[in-house]
């Protein structure tokens, strides 16, 4: 429309394109929501309801077959599965537990101390994030095996005694490899909460006689108590489907969860899917039931958290004689999450023929030079290199459509849409790729890595979803309507406001959804082939053969990969990679 | 600049959330008039600034644009088409660009060349007074720039209509005061037609040549300011407008535009006469409500014969005000607000205060049930 007149003729009459009629756009939008509900119903919906269906079905990839409760009796009706069930449960809870406490505590240090370098010290806690838990189990395997881990050498050599050793092949190994991944979800999540909540809330209680510690105690817990059951639920439900690390911990066999057995019953022989996917049904139903405490406390610590745009005047405390002490505590937990088990990959890597001596050590490229001419390493690293661009690419795309269409264009059904897009959340890994097995068996796709893709995108569309909803709700609306009465279409308006307000969003999701999928074992396991072999499973397989050095120098290569991603991201796209992971 | 056009609204209906919030509104705006939409919160009148800049779809009714139909039941003409503009409440200056491209942003979506362009955007930024700030970026700006970059980018594309959408809300006192002259000075060098939003009766009554008063999704009142102001409509009107005490009266006499009338409510039901300004009369025998406002009220200095229009009250509180004070006072059953001169405080008596109105100070809505109460 011609703005620049300076006649000022008034009299352009609107033209048939602009005087949209009401009732074109409702059909438009009915169809472009049906085509939402349905692809996130293929997507989503679909494998979670395999998993449930082929369980009862005489022949599992059949749907024709007719109904056989056999493997659902053997399964609810083994003690053997319940034991396991028991200890999954009571497994992911304490580390639900211990994750959040120590994530909670260090967020609470780190948002009302004065420290030095707190910048440096936040990225500190989240770095074990971005690492994979079956690179640290390997890692952790060469640090404390009972027989061979380099700390149980170093005990040797300085003569300890022997209760000194240490076990990480144990229960309580398990439960500590797990919690240092975890810790980091624990710190997001409070730490948002923390920085959300207004300090004055603390300054009233100081102003009412309160000291530290009795303002902790009675204003700042009871005000994260919501938060801090989001966060041991949300740990419990990832905990809970894990699978790497007690598989290869393995504790003599006195751990063994649900997602091993489930593993062993594809794995195993005979393959026998109507088991694995019975068992799945039972870690759904622990999992919707934590799932369904976690939405419940979502929704009251949206209650209690005040979330405006205006920052609050964040109160710090001087830590006085307490620096040094806090300031160690931070340094042991790099210590323990990233130096040490680094060092003892990089030491696996490099080294050959130990015997049990260290001071016998022989230096040798030979383990990386030998990995790297296997044409499976090579196929793997370009089959993972493809899958981590594939994968985030359409999360972002999806996630971005579905929060837009609902939170914007507040589309009649995209808001079902957008739930049924974060139910993944509530499901493990290992479970979602069974029920994507069953269905694509008999796909082209299948033994190609776009069955994996088709289940990571699916499983991870959640986090995209959240992390772009959040990217929006901080754009005010007005700022859109600014643009639209300026004279600028929709497309404009998305192209000229809305895409350079939600960049930063769109690439941490990006960088998220790039990491999780380098590192992903839990879906690939039961998913990969021959011809579409990731890095992650075959430093699964190598450990799997006992070849401890292999497995730690394919895990050195995601490593490399995953720390590429987010240095290339930060330092081309200025991404900070701690303040929208959650 | 454009030549001015006006702006009609005929029968407005419009939801939101579900919920009918306007009901079958309708006004007009002449060429380069300032209307103001005065009214409390909830009372629809974003609903119909919004609806004006097409962000709304209306249910019903009409909208016209100088001789085009923008709205009505069947047609929605998106809000890029309309050549309006607009100031939000939130400004809405968009973080990501500067100062520069904030206001040019109309003007390239329009693709006027760049030359004409630039010299514009300088124009408007030097009328804001915010020209050395062109390449500055916008989230630098404090809460008084960010305002005039908005007020620039509402005026750069030269719009039909300029919607200002309760600009001033987000400013403090001294900074409000600031921005309502400077608003007003530049709509009329551009001359500019001007809907405004706002639910501050001092800014409706500064800034406005009309002003609609609305409540609940309909019209009180359209009218000048102290048009409003002196010859409220209705209660709520009286009351919207500024602070009043209302007292109800029996109607004995009407002659010409003299109406002489009763008050039972007062200490010993003294009689007043006044001035009826309103085109309509009571009629004799009923009851209207008076509208005293407390500055009006004036102290009778003791000893002076109290006769019409006066009455005698007890001083129940005296608040210091400064410039003036204000005494809050009980005469029958009714408790009264009155301003004073701040001198003439120390002269009055707690127990027997004589109260005056002239003729031409008092004013009469209809009654409502409510008879004794005060602003």
């Amino acid at each position: 429309m011609a703005m620049t007149t300076t006649t000022g003729a008034p009299t352009t009459t609107p033209s048939i394109g602009n005087a949209v009629t009401v009732s074109f756009r409702d059909l438009s939008e009915y169809a472009v929501t049906g085509v939402l509900i349905v692809t996130m119903l293929l997507l989503v919906g679909l494998p979670m309801a395999f998993v449930i269906l082929s369980a009862v079905l005489k022949d599992p990839f059949l749907i024709t077959s007719g109904f056989s409760f056999e493997a659902i009796r053997a399964v609810y009706t083994s003690s053997q599965i319940w034991y396991s069930a028991w200890q999954t449960v009571a497994m992911a809870v304490s580390v639900g537990v211990v994750s959040t406490a120590i994530g909670g505590l260090l967020a609470w240090t780190l948002t009302r101390f004065r420290l030095p370098a707190s910048g440096f010290l936040e990225t500190t806690v989240i770095v074990p994030l971005f690492l994979s838990p079956l690179v640290g189990a390997i890692a952790w395997v060469a640090l404390a095996s009972p027989r061979s881990g380099v700390l149980n050498d170093l005990l040797t050599m300085a003569s300890a005694p022997e209760w000194m050793r240490i076990n990480i092949m144990s229960i309580g190994g398990i439960a500590f490899v797990m919690i240092f991944h975890y810790i980091p979800y624990g710190f997001l999540f409070l730490s948002s909460a923390l920085r959300n909540t207004d300090a004055n809330l603390e300054e009233a209680s100081y102003m009412c006689g309160g000291n530290v510690p009795k303002t902790a105690l009675k204003v700042v817990l009871p005000l994260l108590r919501s938060s801090s059951l989001s966060s041991l639920l949300f740990i419990t439900i990832l905990a809970a489907g894990e699978f790497s690390v007690p598989a290869i911990l393995g504790a003599n066999g006195k751990y063994v969860p649900l997602s091993v057995y489930l593993y062993e019953a594809v794995h195993g022989f005979p393959q026998d899917y109507s088991r694995a996917t019975a068992i799945g049904t039972m870690m759904i139903a622990v999992s919707l039931t934590a799932f369904y405490f976690y939405r419940r406390s979502v929704r009251d610590s949206r209650r209690f958290v005040t979330v405006t745009g205006r920052g609050f005047a964040a109160r710090q405390i001087d830590p006085g004689r307490w620096r040094i002490p806090i300031l160690t505590v931070f340094g042991i937990y790099a210590l323990v999450t990233v130096v040490l088990p680094y060092l003892a990959l990089l030491f696996i890597c490099f080294t050959r023929f130990r015997t049990g001596d260290l001071a016998t050590t022989v230096f040798t490229a030979y383990n990386v030079v030998n990995v790297f001419g296997h044409p499976g390493v090579q196929s793997a690293l370009v089959n993972t290199i493809e899958l981590s661009i594939i994968v985030p690419a359409l999360c972002v795309l999806i996630g971005v459509v579905l929060v837009y269409l609902h939170e914007r264009m507040r589309l009649p059904g995209a808001g079902f849409a957008t739930y049924i897009a974060t139910a993944p959340i509530a499901v493990s890994g290992i479970v979602f790729a069974t029920g994507v097995f069953v269905i694509y068996i008999y796909t082209p796709l299948y033994a190609t890595i776009w069955l994996i893709a088709i289940a990571l995108v699916a499983h991870y569309i959640a986090h995209t979803v959240r992390i772009a909803g959040n990217g929006l709700t901080q754009i005010d609306v007005s700022l859109e309507e600014a643009a639209q009465i300026n004279g600028a279409s929709r497309p404009r308006v998305l192209w000229s406001v809305v895409a350079p307000l939600l960049r930063p969003s769109i690439f941490s999701a990006f960088i998220l959804i790039y990491v999780f999928t380098v590192r992903e074992v839990n879906t690939s396991i039961l998913l990969y082939s021959p011809s579409s072999l990731l890095l992650s499973v075959l430093s699964w397989n190598y450990m799997a053969d006992g070849s401890l050095a292999e497995a730690a120098v394919v895990g050195m290569i995601q490593t490399v990969l995953m720390v590429a991603g987010i240095v290339l991201a930060r330092l081309f796209l200025g991404v900070s990679t701690t303040r929208n992971a959650m | 600049m454009s030549e001015a056009v006006g702006l009609q609204v005929k029968d407005l209906v419009a939801s939101y959330e579900g919920a009918e919030v306007v009901h079958g509104l309708g006004f007009s705006i002449k060429p380069s008039e300032f209307v103001t939409l005065l009214g409390p919160s909830g009372c629809g009148k974003s609903t119909t600034l919004r609806c004006v800049a097409g962000l709304h779809r209306i249910d019903s009714g009409l909208i016209a644009i100088g001789d085009t139909t923008v709205a009505d039941g069947h047609t929605h003409v998106r809000p890029e088409h309309r050549r309006v503009n607009m100031v939000f409440q939130s400004y809405a200056v968009w973080p990501h660009m500067s100062v520069f491209d904030n206001v040019a942003y109309g003007l390239r979506m329009a693709k006027v060349g760049k030359a004409e362009m630039i010299r514009r955007v300088n124009e408007m930024l030097e009328l804001v007074g915010l020209a050395e700030f062109a390449n500055r970026s916008a989230t630098g700006l404090s809460g008084g720039q960010q305002q005039r970059v908005a007020l620039a980018r509402a005026l750069a594309t030269r719009p039909r209509i300029l919607l200002l959408d309760e600009p001033l809300s987000n400013l403090d006192s001294v900074l409000r005061a600031r921005m309502r002259t400077e608003i007003l000075r530049i709509q009329r060098e551009t001359s500019t037609t001007t809907l405004y939003v706002t639910h501050d009766c001092s800014e409706a009554l500064s800034m406005s040549d009309r002003i609609v008063v609305l409540d609940q999704g309909r019209i009180n009142q359209i009218g000048q300011p102290k048009e409003l102001y002196d010859l409220p409509a209705n209660r709520f009107v009286a009351r919207f407008l500024g602070p009043a005490n209302f007292a109800a009266a029996n109607v004995i006499r009407v002659q010409g535009d003299e109406i002489s009338v009763v008050c039972p409510g007062l200490a010993s039901a003294p009689a007043f006469v006044m001035k009826n300004g309103h085109a309509s009369r009571p009629a004799e025998g009923s009851t209207i409500d008076l509208v005293m406002r407390p500055e009006r009220l004036r102290l009778q200095p003791p000893g002076e014969t109290s006769g019409s229009n006066s009455f005698v009250a007890t001083v129940l509180r005296r608040d210091f005000l400064g410039s003036k004070s204000e005494l809050t006072l009980a005469s029958g059953a009714m408790t009264l607000a009155c301003e004073v001169p701040r001198d003439a405080l120390s002269r009055v008596r707690d127990d027997a205060a004589t109260l005056f109105i002239d003729p031409d100070d008092l004013t009469w809505v209809p009654h409502e049930a409510r008879s004794a109460d005060q602003a």
